[in-house]
C-alpha cells in the first residue's frame, strides 16, 4: 500500500462483513423519501381503485354472484342466448376484419412517413392523426353524411370502414416509429446478395416490423372491439356489438344482469388482449436512434400512389360532413349552424349545442386536470428503477393497471360508476363530478404512453448527475424530469383534452340532460330524426370536430410522438 | 499524520454490494485536499462503484469522512461533491449556460459571470446559448467539467471522464484536463483504466483489484516497485 498512511487506521480493524458483525447498509435515501414515494404511488392507485377497479368489480360481482353465490346456470343462460352468440361473433368478426384492412392500409403510410422525406409529410402526418382524436359520435355521423342515400349507409360496410378510418394512425404512427430505428443499411445488404425488394421487404423489413405490427393491431383489435359511440351511430338497432349491447341492456331492457355478464366477458377478452399487448411490448424495446429518411425514388412511386390515395380517402368523409352541415332542404345554407343556438326541432334538447360545447369544454378542462395530476405523478413513478425487485414488481403492476381503463369499455366504466357510486360512501349520482372523473379515467392512459418513454428517457444517471451539483430529489423532479418532458407535458395535455372532449361510452350513462356534453347532445338530436334535428347533428358534429382538431394541431406543433407511442 | 492543507476524504473499510456480490472490499483511504487521486483498474475492479459511494450515489457499509466528519448518512445534494460522468449527461433541455450554471442556480445564487469564467477555463468562451445537443463530443465533455466545478465543490469526482473520446482527443484532453484541476484547485477523484492518462493527470494513483485497493503511490513508484505481477501486468 501506499506511504502515506495513518498507523492509527493501519491497526484500526475494517468494520462491516469480515469484522463478523452483521453487514448494515446505510440507506442513503432515509425514510422520509421512502414515504414520498408511498404516498405518491397511493394517488394514482386510489384513483384507479376507487374510480375504475371498483366499480368493474361490482359488475362483475353482480354478473358472476347475482345473489352472493355463482349463478353458472344464469351465465349459461345469458351467454347461450342466440342474440347474445350471434353477437359475440359479429363483435371479434368485425373487430378482427377492420385491424386487417387497417394494417394492410396504414402500412404504406407509415413507410411513407419514415423512410421518406419530401415536402409535405408534417402535413401528411398530422392529416392521418385527424381520424384518431375525432370524437367517435363525430366519425359515425360523417360516415353516415358519407353514405347517404346509398345501400351502404346503415350497412356493416359503414362500420367497417369508419373504424378503419379512426385506426389507420395507430398502425400508421406506431409502426412509422420502429421503421425509423431499422438500419437501412441491413435491407441494402439483402440487396446486393440478390434478393429483389418483394423478397427484401417480407424476409427482413417485415420480420424486424413484427414486433411493432402486432403491437398495433392488439390496439387496433382492442379499440375496435370495444368501439361505442361509432357502432351506435352507425349500427343502430340491427347492428350491435358487445359494446352497444351492454348499453342497450342497461339503459333500455334494464336487464343489468345480462349486461353484467357480457362486461365481464368483454373484460375477459380485452385482459387476455392486453397481456398479449404488454407481452408485444417486451419486445419492441425501440432503439433511439432514427435513420435519415430519403427523397423519394421512382420505385417507390406504387406505395406513394397508395398511400396519397389512402390519406384522400380520409379526408373523403370530413368533407362529407361539411357538405352536409351546409345543407338545408336541398339548398346550401347557414340554417344548421344558426340552429344550433335553439334546442332543436320538437324541443329535442333540454340545453342548445351552444350550451352543450361549453358544457363540454368545462367538463374536459376538468378531466384534462385530473388526467395530467395522476398520470403525471404514475409517470414520476414509474420511470423510476428502485433496487428492490419488490418495488419493481409493484411498479411494473401499477403500469398495468393504468393501462386497462385503455380496453375496458368506457360502457363498462359509466355503468359501473351508475350502480357503485350512487350510495355512502361515495354518493356521487347527483353531482356533476362523475362525467370529468370518468373522461380523465379514459384519458390517463394516453397520458402515460405519451410521457413515459420521455421520462424514462432521463435515466438514472442524469438524475444522479443533478443530485452530485446539489440538487434535493424534489428538485431533480421539477428541473431535470418535468424539464426534459415540458414539452410531452404538454402534448399529453391536449391529446387528454381531445379524449375527455370526445368521450361518449361513459358520459352518455352519466352526463345529466340540464348539462350534457356536445357529443351526447349530438347522439339525441340523429336518436329524434324529424325536423332539422339530423342537420343540426352534423353542424355540431363540425363544431365539435374543428374543436378537437384545432387542439390537436396545437399539439401537432410540439412534435411529440402521441399516437406513435400507444404500444 | 497531518496535512498541510487540512485533512480532506478518509474513507474507512467502504464496501459496496450488489446481491451476492461485493464490488467494493473494504477500501481504506486518505486523499488530503488539493491532490488529485487516480482510482485505476480494469474494468469490473470496482472503481466506477467505489466513486458512486463517494458521491453518495451507492449505498455503502464502512465510513466516509470528510474534513474529520462522518459524511456517509448525507444524501448526494448535500455532500458538496461533484460527480462528472463518462457520457457527461448533460441535461439535454438546457443550453451550454443552463448547464453550466445549473448547481448555481440550485444553491440560489446564479451567477452569469461565473459561468463565462468557466466556459473560458474549459477553452468554449461563448458558447453560453449553444445547444448541448450540438456540440461535437469532446465539447461536452468540456460543458460537463465546468457544469461540476460551477458550484465550487469540495471534490470533484471524474468517471471515466476522457474515455468516450478518441484517442487523439483524449490524450489533448488529459494534459488539459490536469491543468484545469490544477487552475482551479480543486481536490479531485478521477476513475479510469488508462495507466497512462492516470499518470498525467493524478498526483497519485490508487489500483483497484477485485474492489480492493492492492496498492497506492505515483506512476513511477508503481512501475518501479510493483505489488506483484498482475499489477506489473496490468501497468505494463
Amino acid at each position: 500500500m501506499g506511504g502515506d498512511r495513518d498507523p492509527v487506521k493501519l491497526i484500526r480493524q475494517p468494520r462491516g462483513p469480515r469484522g463478523g458483525n452483521p453487514p448494515h447498509v446505510r440507506r442513503i435515501a432515509g425514510p422520509t423519501a421512502a414515504i414520498a414515494w408511498v404516498l405518491a404511488a397511493a394517488l394514482p392507485l386510489a384513483f384507479v381503485g376507487v374510480f375504475f377497479a371498483w366499480p368493474v368489480a361490482s359488475i362483475v360481482g353482480r354478473g358472476l354472484f347475482p345473489d352472493g353465490a355463482l349463478d353458472i346456470a344464469g351465465i349459461v343462460e345469458v351467454l347461450s342466448r342466440p342474440r347474445t352468440v350471434r353477437i359475440l361473433g359479429f363483435t371479434v368478426g368485425i373487430a378482427a376484419a377492420a385491424t386487417a384492412i387497417t394494417l394492410v392500409l396504414g402500412m404504406p403510410i407509415a413507410y411513407v412517413l419514415s423512410r421518406l422525406r419530401f415536402r409535405g409529410r408534417a402535413v401528411l402526418r398530422a392529416a392521418v392523426l385527424v381520424p384518431f382524436v375525432l370524437p367517435t359520435v363525430v366519425v359515425g355521423i360523417a360516415f353516415r353524411a358519407l353514405f347517404r342515400d346509398t345501400p351502404i349507409d346503415g350497412s356493416v360496410l359503414a362500420i367497417l370502414a369508419a373504424l378503419v378510418f379512426f385506426n389507420i394512425a395507430v398502425v400508421a404512427r406506431t409502426v412509422a416509429v420502429s421503421w425509423e430505428s431499422l438500419d437501412p443499411r441491413r435491407e441494402e445488404a439483402a440487396r446486393v446478395l440478390g434478393a429483389g425488394p418483394v423478397r427484401v421487404f417480407a424476409t427482413i423489413t417485415l420480420r424486424r416490423l413484427a414486433p411493432s405490427i402486432a403491437a398495433s393491431a392488439s390496439i387496433v383489435f382492442l379499440f375496435c372491439s370495444t368501439a361505442f359511440g361509432t357502432v351506435l351511430v352507425l349500427g343502430g338497432a340491427r347492428y350491435a356489438t358487445i359494446e352497444t349491447e351492454i348499453w342497450l341492456l342497461t339503459t333500455q331492457f334494464l336487464d343489468l344482469s345480462a349486461a353484467s355478464v357480457l362486461s365481464v366477458a368483454q373484460l375477459v377478452v380485452v385482459l387476455v388482449l392486453l397481456a398479449v399487448t404488454a407481452r408485444v411490448r417486451a419486445g419492441t424495446t425501440a432503439q433511439q436512434r432514427s435513420f435519415a429518411a430519403r427523397r423519394p425514388r421512382a420505385s417507390d412511386t406504387p406505395v406513394i400512389v397508395v398511400a396519397v390515395v389512402v390519406a384522400l380517402a380520409l379526408v373523403v368523409p370530413l368533407v362529407a360532413l361539411v357538405e352536409r352541415s351546409l345543407r338545408v332542404a336541398g339548398e346550401w345554407g347557414f340554417d344548421n349552424y344558426v340552429a344550433l343556438a335553439s334546442t332543436g326541432s320538437r324541443n329535442a334538447l333540454s340545453v342548445t349545442p351552444w350550451q352543450a360545447l361549453g358544457n363540454s369544454l368545462g367538463f374536459a378542462a376538468a378531466a384534462t386536470g385530473v388526467a395530467m395530476l395522476v398520470g403525471l405523478v404514475a409517470c414520476l413513478l414509474l420511470s423510476r428503477r428502485p433496487r428492490s425487485p419488490h418495488a419493481r414488481r409493484a411498479l411494473d403492476l401499477l403500469d398495468g393497471a393504468l393501462m386497462l381503463p385503455l380496453g375496458v369499455s368506457a360502457v363498462t366504466v359509466g355503468f359501473g360508476f351508475l350502480i357503485t357510486l350512487n350510495a355512502p360512501p361515495l354518493d356521487l349520482r347527483s353531482s356533476p363530478v362523475l362525467v370529468p372523473i370518468a373522461q380523465a379515467l379514459v384519458a390517463v392512459p394516453l397520458v402515460v404512453r405519451t410521457l413515459l418513454p420521455v421520462l424514462r428517457s432521463v435515466g438514472g444517471r442524469m438524475r444522479d448527475a443533478a443530485a452530485t451539483l446539489g440538487a434535493a430529489p424534489w428538485r431533480v423532479m421539477l428541473t431535470i424530469d418535468l424539464g426534459v418532458a415540458g414539452r410531452a407535458t404538454l402534448a399529453a395535455t391536449g391529446l387528454a383534452f381531445t379524449v375527455a372532449l370526445g368521450e361518449f361510452g361513459a358520459t352518455t350513462f352519466l352526463s345529466r340532460p340540464d348539462a350534457a356534453t356536445l357529443p351526447v347532445v349530438i347522439y339525441r338530436l340523429i336518436g329524434l330524426p324529424g325536423g332539422d334535428n339530423a342537420g343540426m347533428a352534423t353542424a355540431a358534429s363540425v363544431v365539435l370536430a374543428v374543436t378537437c382538431v384545432a387542439v390537436v394541431a396545437l399539439v401537432e406543433r410540439l412534435r411529440v410522438d402521441t399516437a406513435g407511442r400507444l404500444t | 499524520m497531518t496535512h498541510p492543507t487540512g485533512a480532506g476524504l478518509e474513507l474507512d473499510a467502504v464496501t459496496v454490494r450488489f446481491g451476492d456480490v461485493t464490488a467494493v472490499d473494504a477500501v481504506t483511504l486518505d486523499i488530503p485536499t488539493g491532490e488529485v487521486f487516480a482510482l485505476l483498474g480494469p474494468s469490473g475492479s470496482g472503481k466506477s462503484s467505489l466513486l458512486r459511494a463517494i458521491a453518495g450515489l451507492e449505498p455503502c457499509t464502512g465510513d466516509i469522512r470528510w474534513g474529520g466528519e462522518s459524511i456517509v448518512r448525507e444524501p448526494a445534494h448535500k455532500r458538496g461533491f461533484a460527480l462528472m460522468f463518462q457520457d457527461g449527461q448533460l441535461f439535454p433541455h438546457l443550453d451550454v449556460a443552463g448547464n453550466v450554471g445549473y448547481a448555481l442556480r440550485v444553491a440560489g445564487r446564479p451567477d452569469a459571470a461565473r459561468v463565462g469564467e468557466l466556459l473560458a477555463l474549459v477553452g468554449l468562451a461563448g458558447f453560453e446559448r449553444r445547444r448541448v445537443t450540438d456540440l461535437s463530443g469532446g465539447e461536452q465533455q468540456r460543458v460537463a467539467l465546468a457544469r461540476s466545478l460551477a458550484a465550487h465543490p469540495r471534490l470533484l469526482l471524474l468517471d471515466e471522464p476522457l474515455s468516450s473520446l478518441d484517442r487523439e482527443l483524449r490524450e489533448r484532453l488529459a494534459s488539459e484536463l490536469r491543468e484545469i484541476l490544477v487552475a482551479a484547485r480543486v481536490t479531485a477523484i478521477l476513475v479510469t483504466h488508462d495507466h497512462d492518462e492516470a499518470g498525467v493527470i493524478a498526483d497519485r494513483i490508487g489500483i483497484l483489484d477485485g474492489g480492493r485497493l492492492a496498492q497506492v503511490g505515483t506512476l513511477a513508484e508503481l512501475r518501479a516497485h510493483p505489488a506483484d505481477a498482475r499489477i506489473a501486468r496490468f501497468l505494463a
